[in-house]
C-alpha cells in the first residue's frame, strides 16, 4: 500500500512536469465539485495512473487525492502531514479546531467536501503520498488515522508517540 | 446433654495430603506438621480458626518467651505434645458445642424469646440489611446447618461482627468485635506447625486468660453491660466473647439461635498482635483496614516504623524467627507467605471480606527494606494521583463543561485508575521479593510504567473514536507522557 502511494505521487509529479499541466489542473480542481471518479475529463487523465485493483472507496481516494493535489497546483512537501498544516493555521482560531474535528467525523458521503475545505485553509504544501495512505485507511474500524491526525493536531511531539504506542 | 466436643469432632477444615478433610482442634495441634494449611474458602473464618488454634497454644505452652523457645520446637518438628495434651484434658469439658453449664464461646441461659436465624453469625450471608454478596440463602427458607459449620460461624461472629444496634436485654447497642475494624495478618509457611509458630507472639501467662478458663458468663453478667473487660491480653483477646449467643440444637442440626449483648470491652493500651497499627494526624495509633477500593498493599507503608506505624506482632515474630533460623543455618522454607485477612465494612453493613496473599521475605521489616519500600509506594500513589487527574481532563474533553458531579461520573467510568492498580497488585509481590537487593528500584519504576501505558491502552479502546474523543485523547497522551517523564525525575 505504502508503495502505491509513492509510485501514485510520482507519477501525479510527472503529470505536473508536462505541458499539459494547466489544461489538466484546471479539470482536477473541477472535479471536486463532482463525486469522485465520475467527472469525466479527469476520468481519462486519472484512470492510467491508478492501480489496477482500485475499486469503490479505494479509487476514489486516488480520485480525491489528485484533486487535492491540483487544488494546491502539486505543492508537494515531503513529511507534512494536513493535521500538522491545520495546526500550524489554527492557533488561537476555535473555527479551525472545528473544522478538524468536523473532518475527523466525516464520513464517505462528506469527506470530499470537508477535506477541500480543509486543504483550502492550509497554506504551504502537503505530503499528498501520507494524505493517500491515510485516505485509504480512513474507514477501518479502529480508526487509528483520526487517532494519529488528532494528535498531530494537540501536539504530542513525534517522537514522544512511539512510546504511547507501545 | 454435652454434645459435639470442638476438641474431638471434625469441624476444622484442613488441606492434609493434598485432600481438604474435617478434623477436631486436638488433632489440629498434634498433628500440625502433617497438616498443609487450614482450607476455608472464608479469609474470615483463616484467621477466627488460627487465633483459637493460638490462644490454645499460648496457654498450654505457657509461652513462647524468646524466639530460642520458637526455634527450639521448629528444630524438633513439632510442639511439645504432653502439655498441650495436658491442658486440653483439663478444660475439655469448656469445648463442647452444647452443654448445659458452659457451651463453647456461648451463653448457657440465653433465652430463646425472640432466636435469630443462624445465619446472622456470618456476614457472607444474606440477612438483615447485608448487602447479598455471594449467597442467596434468603430468612424464608433457611436451611438447618450442621453442627461443625455453625461452630465455625459462632467463632467468626465473636471475631468479626460489627458493632452497631443490638436492643436486647437492656443493652441498646453494641461494639464491634477485636477484628470488625481491621485486617489480620497471618504470616504462613509450609504447613500448619510452621505457620502457627510464626504466629507464636512473645507471651507471659500473666494476667490474660481465654474464655475456656474463666466461668462460663451467664446473662446476668451481659445484662445492661454489666461485665466490662479491659480488652487486653494475647488470649482473651483472640476469643473475645462480643455477643452472647446460644445455638439451639434441633437434635441433628442448628436452625436458629439465641442472642444478646457480650461482654463490654474496656479501651486500653493493648495491640491485638495480628493487626498493623498506622498513627493518625492526632498521634493517634488506629488500626490499619481493609477499603473496597483499595488493595491492602497501598498502605504498607503506613506500618513501617519509620512513619511511627506499628507492624503486626505476627510479622514481628515471624521475621525474628526466620532471622533466627538463618543463623542456625536452618532456612529451608521456600513457600513462606503472609496473608492478609478481613473484611471491608461501612459501619455495621459488611461490603467485601478479602484474602491478600503476598511473599514475606527475610528482614522485610529491616531498615533498607523499609528505606525503599516508603519512596517505591509514594511513587506509586503520586503516579496513581496523576492519572487521576488525567481521567479529569478525559472528561472535561469529552463532556465540554459540564456538571462536576457528571464530569466525576464520567473519570471515575474509565478504567485508568483502576487497571493501574490492578496491574500493580500483581507487581507488588514481586517487588516485596526483591526489596533491598540489586534493581529494585528499577523493577518498581519499569512496573508503575507498564502499569500506566497498559491502563492508558485500554481507556483508548473504552472511550470511543468520535472526534472529541479522539481529541481528549490526543491532549490525554500528552499529559500521559508528561506523568511518565516526572516520575523519571524523581529517580535520577
Amino acid at each position: 500500500m505504502k508503495e502505491g502511494a509513492r509510485v501514485f505521487l510520482a507519477r501525479l509529479e510527472d503529470l505536473k512536469g508536462r505541458k499539459t499541466w494547466t489544461p489538466a489542473r484546471a479539470a482536477l480542481r473541477r472535479s471536486l465539485a463532482f463525486e469522485p471518479g465520475t467527472y469525466p475529463p479527469a476520468i481519462g487523465m486519472v484512470e492510467p495512473l491508478l492501480p489496477g485493483e482500485a475499486e469503490g472507496w479505494i479509487r476514489e481516494a486516488y480520485y480525491l487525492v489528485a484533486a487535492l493535489y491540483a487544488l494546491k497546483d502539486g505543492e508537494h512537501r515531503e513529511g507534512r502531514t494536513l493535521a500538522q498544516a491545520l495546526r500550524e493555521k489554527a492557533g488561537d482560531s476555535a473555527s479551525v479546531e472545528h473544522r478538524f474535528l468536523a473532518l475527523l467525523d466525516a464520513d464517505r458521503d462528506q469527506i470530499a467536501f470537508r477535506l477541500r475545505q480543509s486543504v483550502v485553509l492550509v497554506e504551504g504544501g502537503l505530503d499528498f503520498a501520507r494524505l493517500l495512505e491515510d485516505l485509504l485507511a480512513w474507514f477501518s474500524p479502529d480508526r487509528r488515522v483520526q487517532a494519529r491526525w488528532a494528535r498531530e493536531f494537540y501536539g504530542v511531539k513525534e517522537e514522544e508517540k512511539e512510546e504511547v504506542k507501545a | 446433654m454435652a454434645k459435639f466436643n470442638l476438641l474431638e469432632e471434625p469441624w476444622i477444615p484442613v488441606l492434609r495430603g493434598g485432600r481438604v478433610e474435617e478434623v477436631g482442634l486436638e488433632e489440629a495441634l498434634l498433628k500440625a506438621p502433617e497438616i498443609a494449611r487450614i482450607e476455608t474458602p472464608s479469609p474470615l473464618e483463616e484467621a477466627a480458626l488460627h487465633r483459637l488454634l493460638l490462644a490454645v497454644l499460648h496457654r498450654a505452652l505457657g509461652g513462647p518467651s524468646r524466639v530460642e523457645e520458637v526455634g527450639a520446637w521448629w528444630q524438633e518438628g513439632h510442639f511439645p505434645l504432653e502439655p498441650i495434651r495436658e491442658y486440653l484434658d483439663r478444660y475439655r469439658a469448656r469445648f463442647y458445642l452444647f452443654h448445659e453449664e458452659a457451651p463453647f464461646f456461648q451463653v448457657a441461659d440465653l433465652p430463646e424469646k425472640d432466636p435469630l436465624p443462624w445465619s446472622k453469625l456470618l456476614p457472607e450471608l444474606a440477612s438483615g440489611n447485608n448487602p447479598t454478596l455471594f449467597d442467596h440463602t434468603t430468612e424464608e427458607n433457611l436451611p438447618q446447618v450442621g453442627y461443625a459449620q455453625a461452630a465455625r460461624a459462632l467463632l467468626v461472629h465473636q471475631t468479626f461482627t460489627p458493632g452497631g444496634l443490638l436492643r436486647r436485654h437492656g443493652v441498646p447497642s453494641a461494639n464491634g468485635a477485636p477484628l470488625a475494624g481491621a485486617a489480620a495478618f497471618l504470616p504462613t509457611g509450609t504447613n500448619l506447625f510452621e505457620t502457627l509458630l510464626f504466629n507464636l507472639v512473645p507471651y507471659q501467662k500473666g494476667e490474660d486468660a481465654p474464655l475456656w478458663e474463666v466461668p462460663p458468663l451467664r446473662l446476668e453478667d451481659l445484662e445492661g453491660h454489666k461485665t466490662k473487660w479491659p480488652l487486653s491480653g494475647v488470649t482473651r483477646v483472640y476469643t473475645w466473647p462480643s455477643r452472647g449467643v446460644r445455638l439451639l440444637d434441633e437434635g441433628d442440626g442448628v436452625r436458629f439461635m439465641a442472642y444478646g449483648p457480650g461482654v463490654e470491652p474496656l479501651d486500653v493500651a493493648f495491640r491485638d498482635p495480628m493487626v498493623a497499627y498506622r498513627k493518625d494526624a492526632k498521634g493517634n495509633l488506629l488500626p490499619l483496614r481493609l477499603s473496597v477500593e483499595k488493595a491492602f498493599w497501598r498502605d504498607f507503608g503506613a506500618m513501617l516504623p519509620q512513619v511511627e506505624g506499628a507492624p503486626p506482632s505476627t510479622v514481628n515474630a515471624a521475621d525474628e524467627l526466620l532471622g533466627y533460623l538463618e543463623e542456625e543455618g536452618l532456612d529451608p522454607l521456600p513457600t513462606r507467605g503472609l496473608r492478609v485477612l478481613g473484611q471491608v465494612s461501612d459501619q455495621a453493613k459488611i461490603l467485601d471480606m478479602r484474602r491478600e496473599v503476598y511473599p514475606l521475605p527475610p528482614k522485610v521489616l529491616s531498615v533498607k527494606a523499609e528505606l525503599n519500600l516508603g519512596p517505591a509506594l509514594e511513587r506509586a500513589e503520586a503516579l496513581g494521583r496523576g492519572l487521576r487527574g488525567l481521567a479529569f481532563l478525559m472528561a472535561r474533553e469529552v463532556l465540554g463543561s459540564g456538571e462536576p458531579g457528571e464530569l466525576s461520573a464520567f473519570a471515575a467510568s474509565l478504567p485508568l485508575e483502576r487497571l493501574y492498580w490492578h496491574a500493580l497488585d500483581g507487581s507488588f509481590p514481586a517487588l516485596l521479593e526483591r526489596l533491598g537487593k540489586e534493581g529494585d528500584r528499577a523493577f518498581w519504576e519499569e512496573a508503575l510504567r507498564r502499569a500506566a501505558l497498559e491502563a492508558w491502552a485500554a481507556t483508548r479502546v473504552a472511550l470511543g473514536t468520535g472526534a472529541r474523543h479522539l481529541k481528549a485523547l490526543a491532549k490525554g497522551e500528552a499529559l500521559l507522557l508528561s506523568l511518565l517523564a516526572e516520575k523519571e525525575e524523581v529517580k535520577r
